[in-house]
């Protein structure tokens, strides 16, 4: 009867560590994959409502060219952000990358219609991107492309 | 004993089910939502420049709205106006803000001077820019115009955009 009893005392044990092991598994895998969701849901929905539109680009001097970049989706860009945009810039067929700020190409931004003065650039604001290039400018035709920090990306075609 | 073993083991495995249960819940009301917001696309208007002339120091051009989508007059204040003419030889490509290097000086419908809806009215900046009416914009450049061709490009706020060349 003792021994019995100390059996099933055992088993006792057993299955609640038993259950509470697997309890406490399940329970963080699913708070680390409900985390990973919000992430990937959140990143998925910035990306889905942010868009931007190149509407003109020039040349503005002899080594400096003008792009205008309109904020078409529905979130703002914070200055912070269009800081991490990625810009490709040159010939057509061979663009490359421009730094932000580069040294002795890059380029710079500036709001042109913030119209609430909030320093974002809120949906149907424009960027006036200058692109600085170590070159005289000739005569062909252009490429740009710009490409958010979330991904979103536009491309314009334009001779000079 | 054991029957607190298996109440404890039922117990530790209705919060896993709860747990799973609502994880799965999460996961499904997220992808509706973002099904829901990736099936709204935004609605552009649809301007369409029907003409254009050069007349004492200003370019006129009157552009027509078309589509279904009206331009609230009060948002044209995020639109962008390119103009690009010649000037004493050289090629000039400047950006105008409205009310100051561009506004619109007459609306018409269908050939008509007036509006029928949402009115217009350019010293309260109120009004829609309704499909089927048509704005004459007048665009005064910045330094003289030499003559010869000459474009204009406009951007709506909703990224809408429309242009044409013009010669003389």
């Amino acid at each position: 009867m003792a021994s019995s009893v100390m059996t099933e005392g055992i088993l006792t044990i057993a299955v609640v560590i038993a259950a509470t092991a697997a309890a406490g598994m399940f329970i963080q895998s699913n708070l680390v994959l409900t985390s990973s969701q919000a992430y990937a849901f959140q990143d998925t929905r910035d990306a889905i409502s942010t868009s931007i539109r190149i509407v003109f680009a020039t040349n503005s001097s002899e080594d400096e060219f003008k792009i205008w970049v309109k904020n078409v989706g529905r979130n703002e860009i914070y200055p912070g952000s269009i800081q991490r945009f990625d810009l490709f810039f040159g010939r057509k067929g061979a663009a490359t990358y421009i730094p932000f700020n580069g040294t002795a190409t890059g380029w710079a931004f500036l709001m042109v219609n913030d119209v609430d003065l909030d320093g974002n650039l809120d949906p149907g604001e424009t960027l006036e991107i200058t692109i600085s290039v170590p070159y005289a400018i000739s005569a062909g035709d252009y490429q740009v492309k710009v490409s958010t920090h979330n991904g979103v990306a536009d491309t314009f075609y334009f001779s000079v | 004993m054991s029957g607190f073993g298996g109440v404890f083991a039922a117990v530790m495995i209705s919060i896993i089910f709860a747990s799973v249960v609502t994880v799965m819940t999460n996961i499904s009301a997220s992808s509706a939502l973002l099904s829901h917001s990736a099936m709204q696309p935004i609605e552009r208007s649809e301007p369409h420049i029907e003409g254009g002339e050069f007349s004492g120091d200003a370019f006129f051009v009157n552009i027509t709205m078309l589509g279904s989508k009206p331009v609230r007059i009060s948002d044209l204040r995020y639109a962008d106006l390119f103009v690009v003419y010649t000037h004493e030889g050289g090629r000039i490509s400047e950006r105008l803000v409205y009310g100051e290097g561009w506004t619109i000086s007459s609306v018409m419908t269908g050939g008509v001077a007036g509006e029928a809806v949402n009115p217009i009215n350019l010293e309260a900046g109120t009004g829609l820019w309704d499909p089927g009416e048509t704005v004459c914009i007048a665009i005064t450049p910045t330094v003289p115009f030499s003559g010869g061709v000459w474009a204009v490009l406009l951007a709506l706020p909703d990224g809408s955009v429309c242009s044409r060349s013009f010669g003389g």
